[in-house]
């Protein structure tokens, strides 16, 4: 408070004198810092004892989130523009995420379950190369144009990393962006490196050509990724000795068509087709179209969703949405089908307090060869109800308090004989307080979100 | 199966929650008024006044928050460019220079964009701040899009009160300014939606917060620089205020009071231009300054 006290009055004061005297104006090139993030926390029970189980299908990359976040979660940014000379600016960001377990007071890094990550650091210069106005220029690691469903936290289009990249060059009709991101991954885990510590460099190339208008509202955006495993001739060297072939499973692609929509119903809907090959289909985790480190990974991916916000009685009651069919054919039949819907309805009792319902379904069947958990057909229902005090009406309105009680059902049991996870994903951050041979189960809990920035 | 004991704590936990519902946490601000329904009251409600001398002038003091409200029970006048609902207020006499900073948040898709007017003592309009030289903020998470603006102005007769309308040129334009969808894809990184960034009509209607706060922090001060409100450039806002007149040069700065200028500087708590006033003032014939300030300073220190 301090601090932007005196940002504001010191332009003044400057101008006053300014203004009043012949001396020049004693304005400097002011660091105004901005301070953005978001954060969720809280606490929550499993009803027969225990802290909080967090429901999630077995197999599946994601999870309806809604009184179902086990873990806290942070990601503290800050950043600054660091010049402005006309319509030239120099804009500096960071951004560092921690996530804990949601144990206790003081949680230690050296839990699996936690960790501090430096996400973001990276520096933008927008009309800065001549000819393209309006473009962006940037380097360093950065989340890059990040496409997600909300509600139930899933990353479908994602090569955030260290990269370098143009972006928002106008083209007339839409605009072009390209970027090189970096994603180093672990040879697949077969531990075939000597030393574990060794690393395949990924690259991802990423083209999108974004804002194309093709109908009243409705804008398209298509994109291509490419990604591939950068061996170094050691690299090759030893997986020739190792008879490893990796000609194809080591690069990949993705194509993404995506429609958005806004004036639909009062909101948006978004509907995204992807495919993908090869190397850059992620494995059972969010991102996905970067490379991912694997060199024996062949097969395809389709990829069909639908999501979106709608008002069904104006500032009385809206809903979030979510669809995805998801096939991921692997030629040593370790894919699996997914298939996922989700609704969340609030009704708004006021401009402060409302209620939410979240009813999700995630339905896996895996292929033949799939290993680790319930190999056969299984699905996961979820039910929440909670009653949340937020800063206004509208489905992405923060600072949210929310009472929430889960109920969640699912087919097959909890644990196997070897206590490997099958139907149920307890997921990270997580404890599994669910009884053996349970298929069912409640918890209850309160959780705080917050997003801001200036 | 589950048996009804393990029910029973999530489902009374619910219960309470669900037994808020009749009692609101706490009470929301103003339902919206429809723009059109909002214009047809202001039509239809009859001039308050003969003239701007006639206006309901409520005094306010130099340090001050107020939440204005125009409804249709506001009182109307014509300003002669537009009839508009109003708050007039008549500002603290020897005060020193004041900053003026008026916030209109952007809800439910309207604004209420004001133009802020300066009368002297004898009721005659000398400055008028109009709507588009404010500038739009974004939404922050903690607040919604919103117009802003500041400026400073040094109460004595020739700037004695102020009046907050929205002029018709005000309401015939319209606020482009982004959502809240868009502010939470910039924070989180994400890729920003598709499509235009929404646009907020100007209503009749609507709510301004206006914060008045001494430039010094000192009372009973003779003015500053004249009786002449010094016009300020906008804070961070990239347009100049098109409507502010030219500040006139002052060419004799003999009796500039620098000591003054800077325990405003260290009370701002910005010891840098304290430190630069000090340099200015030394060169300017004002010798002992810097070490006038360097005493300040020490004392300052705990």
């Amino acid at each position: 408070m301090i601090a932007s006290h005196s940002v504001l009055r010191r332009p003044l004061l400057a101008a006053v004198i300014g203004a009043s005297c012949t001396m020049p104006v004693l304005a400097n090139a002011d660091i105004n810092p901005e301070f953005f993030g978001y954060a969720r926390s809280g606490i929550g029970s499993t009803s027969g004892g225990g802290s909080q189980t967090c429901f999630k299908s077995a197999g599946a990359p994601a999870k309806y989130r809604l009184g179902n976040e086990c873990e806290t979660y942070a990601e503290i940014g800050l950043g600054a523009q660091l010049y402005q000379q006309q319509d030239t600016t120099f804009d500096f960001a960071s951004r560092v995420a921690y996530v804990t377990a949601q144990d206790n007071d003081d949680e230690s890094l050296q839990d699996d379950d936690n960790n501090i990550s430096l996400r973001e650091m990276y520096v933008s210069g927008t009309n800065v190369v001549g000819g393209l106005p309006g473009a962006t220029l940037w380097a360093g690691k950065r989340f890059y144009k990040r496409h997600d469903i909300h509600m139930n936290d899933f990353y479908y289009w994602d090569v955030s990393g260290p990269g370098v990249g143009i972006s928002d060059i106008d083209v007339g009709t839409g605009k072009l962006s390209f970027a090189w991101t970096r994603s180093e991954g672990n040879d697949d885990g077969d531990g075939l490196f000597p030393d574990s510590g060794q690393q395949i460099s990924d690259d991802t190339l990423d083209a999108r050509w974004t804002d194309i208008p093709v109908n009243p509202g409705g804008s398209l955006q298509l994109g291509i990724d490419y990604g591939r495993s950068s061996l170094p001739d050691w690299q090759q060297e030893y997986y020739d000795d190792q008879g490893v072939d990796y000609d194809e499973g080591d690069k990949g692609w993705m194509g993404t068509i995506e429609h958005t929509q806004s004036d639909w119903f009062g909101g948006t809907n978004t509907f995204a087709v992807q495919y993908a090959t090869d190397g850059i289909i992620t494995r059972d985790n969010n991102a996905v179209g970067r490379g991912t480190g694997t060199l024996r990974q062949e097969g395809s991916m389709w990829r069909v969703l639908d999501h979106g916000q709608i008002w069904l009685a104006p500032d009385k009651l809206d809903m979030l949405y979510a669809l995805v069919y998801e096939d991921k054919d692997m030629d040593d039949n370790t894919g699996r089908k997914w298939f996922s819907a989700g609704v969340r309805p609030v009704y708004y009792w006021n401009d402060i307090m409302s209620t939410a319902v979240e009813l999700g379904y995630d339905r896996i069947e895996p292929q033949g060869g799939v290993t680790g958990y319930d190999d056969s057909d299984h699905h996961l229902t979820k039910l929440t109800i909670a009653q949340q005090w937020s800063a206004g009406r509208g489905a992405m309105i923060r600072p949210t308090i929310r009472l929430f009680a889960t109920y969640a059902k699912w087919s097959g049991d909890a644990y196997t004989e070897a206590r490997d996870p099958s139907s149920l994903d307890i997921g990270a951050g997580g404890s599994n307080n669910v009884d053996f041979d349970d298929t069912d189960g409640l918890t209850f809990g309160a959780q705080m979100e917050v997003w801001w920035g200036s | 199966m589950l048996s009804s004991y393990r029910l029973a704590v999530p489902l009374s936990t619910l219960m309470i929650a669900l037994a808020g519902c009749s009692t609101p946490l706490m009470a929301p601000h103003a339902p919206t008024i429809p723009a059109s329904e909002g214009q047809h009251a202001l039509e239809s409600s009859a001039d308050c006044c003969t003239s701007l001398a006639s206006l309901p002038y409520q005094p306010i003091t130099a340090q001050q928050t107020l939440t204005l409200n125009f409804t249709p029970q506001t009182p109307v006048h014509d300003f002669g460019d537009g009839k508009s609902f109003f708050h007039a207020f008549e500002l603290p006499r020897n005060n020193g220079p004041v900053t003026l900073s008026v916030t209109s948040p952007v809800r439910d898709g309207q604004v209420f964009a004001p133009t802020i007017m300066i009368l002297d003592s004898a009721f005659q309009p000398i400055r008028k701040v109009s709507s588009d030289a404010l500038t739009v903020r974004r939404p922050t998470g903690f607040s919604t899009a919103r117009l802003g603006g500041q400026f400073s102005v040094t109460p004595g007769p020739n700037a004695q009160y102020l009046v907050i309308y929205s002029s018709d040129a005000d309401r015939q334009a319209s606020t482009t300014y982004e959502s809240e969808e868009k502010a939470y894809a910039r924070v989180r990184g994400l890729a920003e939606p598709a499509g235009p960034d929404p646009r907020a009509v100007h209503t009749a209607t609507g709510e301004v917060t206006l914060e008045i706060a001494s430039l010094t922090g000192s009372t009973g001060m003779a003015p500053m620089i004249g009786d002449t409100p010094a016009p300020i450039p906008e804070a961070t806002g990239p347009r100049p205020q098109a409507t502010a007149p030219a500040p006139a040069p002052v060419s004799n700065t003999a009796d500039f009071d620098y000591r003054r200028m800077i325990d405003a500087a260290l009370k701002a708590g910005d010891v840098e231009l304290a430190l630069d006033l000090a340099e200015r003032a030394e060169r300017s014939g004002h010798p002992g300054t810097r070490a006038w300030l360097a005493d300040r300073l020490q004392a300052k220190m705990p």
